[in-house]
């Protein structure tokens, strides 16, 4: 229970206060609100790094236009024609590498945006829990397979209820079914690594082989979640992967421990190289709760969060379709 | 020839689930039973078109609540709760409120739904065919005859002379003139006069009704006197309590003698026999309690509400069901505390009225929890009559709610006061606050499916239904 006021002492008075207004209230359950997208923060940042890199890619952004500058009016001393070629092909390279950039600073800004979320809510205010949680399912919105679900959550949202109540049917009716797409994202990267790794010949191409389904499933979880990363995004999600794992590697940890040493056991008693097999699926499973707990707008609540054991149990269970 | 009708027939998920759910819906006057039974049928009811109105009720958001009616008059022939007339108030224009629970009712709700797990599921075919029923019964009774719970292990004499306790302290002293005058005219150990007894009985009834309206009590006993409810014979309440000495016997044939006898008819005829069927036919209870009209009615309204809800959930009791346990009685398994009229304060305020409900009830939730029955306190409006918004008082920018009166054209905005999250200290209690707004119910249509606006109703069913619709 979130109490947010202490108590004052001295009561302040219960009064009633006349209006003007006349006609009654209409308080029937009111209309979807529109899902426009969220404003992304634009805070600078000043860490060392980031003045460095702002300058070193100013350099290189000056190094490129100048002699990209060059090559125009080199093509245009050879003639108009050639010159007007050269200004277009070059418009047009830079037209394809800004939207690019803008593409990958969009999807870097959401993930960040998301992440903001996650660590804004355990502490927000009944008021501005429900600002937050709002924003959250805007970006959850973008999942064109979760924007009804988004949609059935406007729909039961009513002014009264409080950010609790807000957190609990954003959970109920948003995360829940975003979940279970994501677990049924993890259960077929699972499946597919445990037959890459009963396939592959070589511990090297088993390796990278793993390591890129691994990296599709990142990408598919955080889509889920409304994020669709771009190269930056990725990076910036495995960078975090990378430094939260331990941390959030504790969320399956009993359960892992159990998979590993009790399925494990049985299953290396049948064939040491299907034991191995198993263990990169459960490795792969891991990973996915982990990217789950990294890319979910809301942290989960105790309770929330997928069992390795019931991932990895239900390997072969078909669950929601989500392309990939 | 006779057709064997394939649909009447129970499913193997009827077989397990269906079953019947008997709810008490226990209050002092003007707590909000009617409001809260007539919001619960048509919501529920709603639910089937509109899942929007109850979503944090599982069964109704999930879809699985397939079909609810009304059932008529059931075998206990317990008068029926009369839904047409609260919608017809509810919907009339202007809409007001419903007339209070009088008397004993009963509304009966059935209830289709597809079970969960393996006996349901989501595929629509299997989900069909694997459909359970519950007959939700709701027994609505006023709350003040719980409060006789004690006269049943009470002799006259013990009864008048803790009245007589409680009459000369606080605000009930001075309302208790006229009668305290009259009984001093005609001592208890004169004659066994009817007349004298009758007239006695109604400045009584007369005192108890002006500490209701005057003081905001709760604790008046007996119940009856203010909520009679149909009776064969009403002279059986031409009684009242007497000053009488310690230690003193009722002379025969004395005023004091006439009053103990009509005292003990009273608890045999209608006392015992009501806490009996409570007894028996209860699973689930609610007690709804308005909080917010007592802290605004001052510490001895307050510290009397406290003691009322003591008695009254004195009557009930608790315990995990089962088997053995029905054979014997039910026995209530869940009991949910809710703090009406949630729409009188802001929402921010209404995480404290849920905190005060809690520890309002704390020692007859231990109670219930010792005995392994579940508990919970919550806030609720079951007809949700403001919204919020917010105004500067004394300079400070507050949260408000906002109404129409009834019988006003202009709305009104309430600042309820800060609720407090515990019992306040003494030092808390100022003037008393009596002009407790009666905001106008929103109008609803006769048709079900637009459900009635509420706040926190379905977190409520939720608690109570949820293992019944699981």
């Amino acid at each position: 229970m979130t109490i947010e006021t202490e108590p004052i002492q001295e009561r302040l008075r219960p009064r009633i206060l006349q209006t003007e207004e006349t006609g009654r209230l209409d308080l029937n359950v009111g209309a979807e609100p529109e899902a426009n997208l969220p404003a992304l923060p634009t805070g600078p940042s000043h860490s060392p790094i980031s003045v460095a890199a702002t300058g070193l890619a100013i350099l290189v952004i000056g190094l490129v236009g100048i002699d990209l500058a060059d090559f125009i009016s080199g093509a245009f001393a050879h003639g108009a024609a050639l010159g007007m070629v050269a200004a277009t092909a070059v418009a047009a390279g830079c037209g394809g590498v800004g939207y690019w950039l803008a593409a990958e600073l969009r999807g870097l800004m959401r993930l960040r945006s998301a992440e903001r979320l996650r660590s804004m809510i355990p502490s927000a205010v009944s008021s501005e829990l429900k600002r937050e949680i709002d924003a959250a399912a805007k970006i959850v919105a973008r999942d064109p397979l979760l924007g009804e679900a988004v949609g059935r959550f406007h729909a039961v949202l009513e002014p009264h209820h409080t950010g609790r109540d807000a957190l609990e049917l954003f959970s109920r009716f948003v995360l829940a079914p975003a979940d279970r797409l994501a677990e049924a994202a993890i259960r077929r990267a699972s499946l597919q690594a445990f037959t890459i790794n009963a396939i592959s010949p070589t511990v090297l191409l088993d390796t990278l082989l793993f390591a890129a389904r691994a990296m599709r499933l990142i990408r598919q979880i955080a889509e889920v979640y409304g994020q669709r990363p771009g190269l930056a995004g990725t990076v910036h999600l495995l960078y975090r992967l990378a430094s939260g794992a331990g941390l959030v590697g504790a969320v399956d940890l009993a359960g892992g421990i159990i998979v590993q040493q009790l399925g494990g056991a049985v299953v290396e008693r049948l064939s040491a190289s299907a034991a191995e097999s198993a263990y990169a699926a459960q490795k792969m499973a891991r990973l996915g709760i982990i990217a789950m707990a990294l890319c979910r707008p809301i942290d989960f609540r105790p309770g929330e969060a997928p069992s390795l054991r019931r991932l990895v149990a239900g390997l072969l269970k078909p669950g929601p379709d989500k392309s990939g | 020839m006779r057709l064997l009708r394939y649909d009447k027939l129970p499913t193997l998920t009827g077989l397990v689930h269906d079953s019947t759910l008997r709810l008490a819906v226990t209050g002092l006057s003007h707590s909000g039973k009617t409001a809260f039974i007539t919001s619960l049928v048509h919501n529920l009811i709603s639910a089937i078109q509109r899942p929007a109105r109850l979503p944090f009720l599982r069964a109704a958001a999930e879809g699985r609540i397939l079909a609810a009616r009304v059932l008529p008059l059931g075998k206990d022939a317990i008068p029926l709760f009369p839904m047409q007339k609260t919608v017809s108030a509810l919907s009339g224009d202007p809409p007001h409120w419903p007339p209070s629970t009088t008397d004993l009712r009963q509304a009966r709700l059935s209830l289709r739904f597809s079970p969960r797990g393996f006996l349901g599921g989501r595929n629509p075919i299997w989900r069909t065919a694997s459909t359970a029923d519950v007959t939700v019964e709701i027994l609505d009774y006023p709350g003040e005859w719980l409060l006789d719970l004690p006269l049943l292990c009470q002799s006259y004499e013990q009864w008048s002379r803790a009245m007589f306790d409680l009459v000369r302290r606080g605000g009930r002293a001075p309302l208790a003139c006229d009668w305290l005058d009259f009984l001093a005219r005609h001592p208890a150990d004169g004659a066994d006069d009817p007349e004298a007894a009758f007239l006695a009985h109604n400045l009584y009834r007369t005192f108890l009704a002006a500490c209701r309206t005057s003081e905001q009590l709760s604790l008046l006993q007996p119940g009856r006197f203010l909520s009679p409810g149909q009776m064969a014979d009403p002279s059986m309440l031409w009684f009242c309590p007497l000053p009488l000495s310690i230690g003193g016997q009722v002379r025969p044939r004395s005023l004091a003698a006439l009053m103990a006898a009509r005292f003990e008819t009273y608890k045999r005829d209608l006392v015992q026999p009501f806490f009996l069927q409570l007894a028996r036919d209860v699973d689930r209870q609610i007690v709804l309690v308005d909080v917010l009209r007592a802290l605004n009615a001052g510490e001895e309204a307050f510290a009397d509400q406290r003691l009322a809800l003591d008695i009254i959930l004195g009557a009930f009791r608790f315990g995990r069901r089962s088997l053995l346990r029905r054979l014997f009685g039910a026995r209530i398994d869940r009991v949910l505390f809710a703090a009406t009229k949630a729409d009188h304060v802001p929402a921010l305020q209404r995480d404290h009225l849920e905190a005060l409900m809690a520890d309002l009830v704390e020692a007859p939730s231990l109670r219930a929890k010792a005995a392994h029955a579940r508990t919970a306190a919550t806030s609720l409006a079951s007809i949700r009559c403001t919204e919020d918004d917010t105004d500067i008082i004394e300079g400070r920018k507050l949260d408000v709610v906002v109404g129409l009166p009834e019988g006003g054209e202009k709305r009104i905005r309430f600042f309820p006061g800060i609720v407090p999250v515990r019992p306040p200290p003494p030092g808390f209690w100022g003037e008393r606050f009596t002009e407790f707004p009666v905001f106008q119910p929103p109008r609803i249509t006769r048709a079900t499916e637009e459900g009635i606006p509420h706040i926190n109703l379905d977190k409520a069913l939720n608690f109570l239904l949820e293992d019944t619709l699981a």
